[in-house]
């Protein structure tokens, strides 16, 4: 099944960042995007300061959004009360922060 | 060698590494992207069995990852958390392989690990092997 390329690739920075945001907002501490390396569009590394509530149904919506805009966004994630101590005190520089 | 046993002989390489202590980031990544790779070649079997098969010289992880949801997914037969599992183990694979200047943790072949663990778990129980 080909998957649909819309747009350039800032725009689906934007994308991920406002579901991200918008379903992750109570927890999310920063954000990383990378890639793509290969046939992913966009590779994000979140960093959340607690682990979400209600995890499944938040996530099965962003998929959903990102696969009906045809994109495949590969996500992976962190809490903060599992980084080591060298990672808390310079987080800032491996995530950029949520405002 | 086949799949299922392949996987089952990376697992077992795997919880042997940690045993000798605290492997080197070198083998951190080798680990991370052997799991990752173990759980695809599981993945393709159950592709297999419903007669899809990954085109030649085209990226076939994605295409993978969609057809598990078609096939497996949306008709009840596999738990959605399996193949969030796989997706996340792909993005750790990724990670391993591309993204050198950020260091992979003990953490993250842990959390590889767990991801294999339930990704591969589900497929025994679909393919109802022991």
């Amino acid at each position: 099944m080909p998957r649909k390329k819309r747009g350039p690739k800032a725009d689906l920075k934007k994308l991920v960042e406002r579901l991200v945001k918008r379903k992750f907002g109570d927890c999310l501490l920063g954000i990383r995007l990378y890639g793509p390396y290969e046939d992913e569009d966009l590779d994000v590394n979140l960093l959340f300061k607690e682990a979400p509530s209600h995890e499944s149904e938040r996530w099965a919506k962003v998929r959903q959004e990102l696969k009906k805009a045809g994109f495949l966004v590969l996500f992976d994630w962190d809490l903060w009360d599992e980084l080591e101590e060298d990672e808390k005190e310079n987080w800032q520089s491996l995530w950029t922060p949520v405002k | 060698m086949q799949e299922m046993e392949f996987a089952e002989a990376v697992w077992r390489l795997i919880e042997a590494i940690f045993e000798f202590g605290l492997p080197s980031e070198l083998m951190r990544r080798m680990m991370v992207s052997r799991l990752y790779y173990a759980a695809y070649h599981v993945a393709l079997l159950l592709l297999k069995n419903v007669g899809w098969t990954p085109p030649v010289g085209r990226g076939a992880h994605g295409l993978v990852l969609l057809q598990l949801q078609q096939h497996y997914v949306n008709t009840g037969q596999m738990h959605t958390d399996a193949t969030n599992a796989l997706e996340r183990l792909m993005q750790l694979r990724v990670r391993s392989d591309y993204y050198i200047d950020l260091r992979l943790r003990e953490r993250d072949v842990r959390r590889a690990m767990r991801l294999f663990r339930a990704f591969f778990d589900e497929c025994i129980r679909i393919l109802g092997v022991t």
